[in-house]
């Protein structure tokens, strides 16, 4: 079938929407400021007011939903090719949490404290034990009901232990803040966490960097691949260190934000002629441009306390699985 | 040209393949026969690089096996499995695209050479009509085709295929075997594995029947299709032309080409 | 022995009879005077260790002898100490509970049904509320003369609270973890307005606690922000907000200033030593405020 966009002008499409988010979010917030009267300010030696939300408050949390955001999409391709199961997401086989409970041993016990990138490390140390977990629960190339049982048994294991920790955290304050982490959370971000962002994430997506037609291969099956060139277990095991670097900083930062790494991947799947290397870099900007307006609507949506963005995205991800068991029925997944 | 010595593969305690030698050379048809569990499509894998041999050696053209890298020994080997694998329901044109990948470079995109190849494998195999078609949305015939053509497209100096009619109605059969013919006409080396005795028996150069991981009897067919080997190895008896009169039975022989 | 109907009443008599009335308003007295009091929380706890005599105080609750909430954390050691159970407190056979609104609404009727004294103290967010909480626990310790020496005490400290006209202010502004600020009928909107500075909370219409977001406080732009973090260990999402470069830029490298958390759990006399706190870092700013445009 001829897909209605080609690669390239699904790549740009995309591109450009991503552009006009980025620029909405910067205009979004709870005081309006004249854009570009912030951007002058934002240059000169002491910003006013507009110049300081602008380069202190909004652009730290654009980027960080760019980057959190491609991550995500980015990683849910990954998996899904990698583990040949169109349900393999960071959240539903527990990299988002166990990316969660790292950086939750990190942070309220002290061990942030002593060098700052400590934080994204547990994130990615968390993610990797948990994803290596359920893989080696569900095995290789298996069926999507084992996957899924494995990756609730993760998950609810890691949800677990991160309230746990956080009722037995030192501070008085640790206990409230477990919808931070389970839901996701890019308020009050700052350049701080921008840079804490940073080093994870490139190193992850440098990983997954030319290995999309090592994940084509892989989709004619194991062992065909096997025979045409692939080293399985170098590919395995570079993309699960990848994913944990990637999806580890950022749910270091920002939370476990869910979903995006399972519907940005399936919407675009049919897009790419289901072709695993042509879903890579449209699923990271997918990704990014999801997030980014979760976060926009977030900031939109009155409440007095800023709802999570995590319930956003789970209010489109739900949906969206209904919609995946009607389109189903009768079909196996 | 291909050739294994001693080969033995084990699966814990159980062993799977004893003390095995093979040896294939340019533009021979040689089919892999015997009982289910004989070891055959573990065969196949140790000569296609998806396991690894417990002993024994492996050599191409004189060089041990191990010397060529991954993407020489994807380029020169061609491995068909038994079961259809495919995870994603991709255009045929892709799947079959991705068999030229081994020549590739990375950051290499299919050139005009590649291509003409691709072309000249789709018409060969009769995709014309399909080739933008969903694989998911095809019969297993179609998809047999398919996932034959993608081997084919690397051009492989041998291929090896895993029962690649099984599933197949006598038409499409005879259609595989045919393309299959033909590829070690134009000097390449075929290496398959059948059931059916008549197939291998029609089209192959030489037979090498296997039982219990072990090499029953090697040569021309005719030689290996005798009486005591068949009754060893499935334990089964070939029926005489006379007894034929009780019981009539066809024997798919020629495709009929069809004009389209 | 008989008297002789005839002869008057002696002097003796009559001593007898003003002993006796002296020794019943005595008697009444110090039947007034609660002997077993027991306090259930925090506010009430202070309260009555720094107005009642030793021997009136019967137990304190666990909250008493934290050291970073109570001002009484050394004084209560020496007492008994209760959880504000139900059991517990039967056994103490208390005179008269002292409570707040924040304690169980089913933990006072049941004692109450049982028969106990439970006196609820009124919350208290100015300092009129302040006064009138110390008159209320003097006047049922029957200790009015110690609660008036306290109120006298207290207003002195406070007499010179700044006169300067609202314009004339500094303006500051309570930034506490989580992103909660102060505003209207607050402790610290009162010690903030006693000790000469604008709380810009209030300005803006804010009541209670309620969360600020940071944008709006870029906006407002406070030449001072306070804190007060419980018991912080610096671990956690909602103190980290605290470090977020924006403040440090909008108060121009002027740090946050902390307050100790517990000069705003319980109205009290304290008051008076963090608008003594609030009043030094007034004195700390620069002569002029600056222009932050």
């Amino acid at each position: 079938m001829n897909p209605a966009l080609t690669q390239r002008q699904l790549n740009l499409l995309l591109g450009a929407l991503l552009l006009l988010a980025a620029g909405l979010s910067l205009l979004t917030g709870s005081e309006a400021i004249p854009l570009l009267q912030a951007l002058r300010e934002s240059l000169a030696e002491r910003p006013g007011v507009a110049g300081l939300i602008l380069t202190e408050l909004r652009l730290p949390r654009t980027a960080v939903a760019l980057i959190a955001g491609a991550s995500l999409g980015l990683c849910g391709a990954l998996m899904q090719s990698l583990l040949r199961n169109p349900l393999a997401s960071p959240g539903l086989i527990g990299s988002a949490n166990g990316a969660a409970l790292g950086a939750v041993v990190c942070l309220y016990f002290g061990l942030a404290g002593a060098a700052a990138f400590i934080l994204p490390l547990g994130g990615m140390l968390g993610a990797l034990l948990a994803t290596f977990t359920v893989y080696l629960l569900a095995g290789r190339d298996s069926g999507s009901l084992t996957l899924i049982l494995a990756g609730v048994a993760v998950n609810a294991f890691t949800l677990a232990l991160v309230s746990l920790l956080l009722n037995l955290a030192p501070s008085p304050y640790a206990v409230q803040e477990i919808a931070l982490w389970m839901l996701g959370s890019l308020a009050n971000l700052s350049r701080n966490e921008l840079w804490l962002l940073l080093p994870g994430s490139l190193l992850g997506w440098l990983l997954a960097w030319r290995q999309g037609r090592a994940l084509d291969l892989l989709g004619l099956g194991e062992e065909t691949a096997l025979s045409m060139g692939v080293d399985l277990t170098n590919l395995r095991r570079r993309l699960f260190l990848a994913v944990a670097l990637a999806v580890g900083s950022a749910v270091a930062v920002t939370g476990a934000i869910g979903f995006i790494g399972l519907v940005v991947p399936h919407l675009l799947r049919p897009l790419v002629g289901h072709q695993p290397s042509r879903l890579l870099l449209p699923s990271a900007l997918g990704g990014a441009l999801l997030l980014i307006c979760a976060d926009i609507a977030v900031r939109l949506l009155p409440a007095q306390t800023e709802i999570k963005v995590g319930v956003l995205t789970a209010l489109i991800g739900a949906p969206f699985f209904v919609w995946l068991i009607v389109r189903n029925r009768g079909r196996s997944l | 040209m291909l050739n294994a010595e001693g080969l033995c593969f084990y699966r814990g305690d159980q062993v799977i393949l004893d003390e095995v030698d093979l040896e294939l050379g340019r533009g021979e048809m040689l089919g892999l026969i015997g009982p289910n569990g004989a070891g055959k499509s573990t065969l196949l894998r140790l000569l296609a690089g998806v396991l690894t041999p417990d002993a024994g050696s492996i050599s191409l053209d004189g060089r041990p096996i191990e010397s060529l890298t991954r993407r020489e020994r994807a380029r020169r080997i061609a491995y068909l499995p038994q079961l259809n694998q495919i995870a994603w329901p991709l255009s045929v044109e892709r799947l079959v695209e991705l068999g030229r990948l081994p020549h590739l470079e990375p950051w290499q995109h299919p050139g005009p050479d590649d291509r003409a190849i691709i072309e000249r494998v789709i018409v060969q195999t009769d995709l014309l009509a399909l080739r933008q078609r969903p694989f998911d949305t095809l019969s297993g015939g179609e998809q047999a085709r398919v996932l034959l053509a993608r081997a084919l497209v690397t051009e492989p100096d041998i291929l090896l295929a895993d029962e690649p009619v099984a599933a197949l109605d006598p038409a499409h059969q005879l259609d595989v075997m045919d393309l299959l013919s033909d590829h070690c006409d134009a000097g390449k080396s075929v290496i398959v594995v059948l059931h059916d005795l008549t197939l291998s028996a029609h089209y192959c150069d030489r037979l090498q029947l296997l039982l219990d991981g072990a090499t029953l009897a090697e040569g021309l067919p005719e030689e290996v299709l005798d009486e005591d080997n068949l009754a060893d190895a499935y334990a089964i008896e070939l029926s005489e032309p006379e007894e034929n009169a009780l019981a009539p039975f066809s024997l798919p022989w020629r495709r009929l080409r069809r004009s389209d | 022995m008989t008297r002789n109907p005839a002869q008057p009443a002696p002097i003796t008599g009559r001593l007898i009879t003003v002993l006796l009335l002296w020794c019943l308003l005595g008697v009444a007295a110090s039947a007034e005077r609660p002997q077993r009091v027991v306090s259930i929380n925090l506010c009430g706890d202070q309260l009555l260790l720094m107005l009642a005599d030793p021997e009136q105080v019967a137990s304190v609750s666990n909250l008493a002898v934290e050291p970073l909430s109570s001002f009484v954390a050394e004084q209560a050691e020496r007492f008994p100490m209760n959880h504000a159970r139900a059991e517990e407190l039967i056994a103490l056979r208390p005179d008269l509970v002292l409570a707040t609104a924040h304690d169980s609404p089913r933990l006072l009727s049941t004692l109450e049904t049982l028969g106990y004294r439970v006196e609820r103290l009124p919350p208290a967010d100015d300092l009129p509320g302040i006064v009138a909480s110390i008159r209320r626990v003097a006047g049922l310790l029957d200790q009015d003369e110690r609660g008036e020496t306290m109120i006298r005490r207290l207003r002195r400290r406070l007499h010179d609270s700044d006169q300067t006209p609202l314009a004339a202010r500094p303006t500051a502004l309570f930034y506490q973890p989580r992103g909660y600020t102060s505003g209207r009928h607050t402790l610290q909107d009162q010690a903030l307005r006693l000790a000469g500075w604008r709380n810009l909370a209030a300005e803006q219409g804010i009541e209670g606690y309620a969360p600020v977001d940071m944008e709006h406080l870029l906006r407002w732009q406070p030449q001072q922000l306070f804190t007060s973090i419980y018991d912080g260990s610096g671990d956690s999402l909602a103190e980290r907000q605290l470090l977020h470069p924006a403040l440090r830029r909008l108060t121009t490298g002027r740090p946050l200033q902390p307050v100790p958390y517990r000069y705003w759990i319980c109205p009290g006399p304290m008051l008076a030593d963090a608008v003594a706190l609030l009043r030094e870092a007034r004195s700390r700013l620069p002569a002029a405020p600056e222009p932050n445009q």
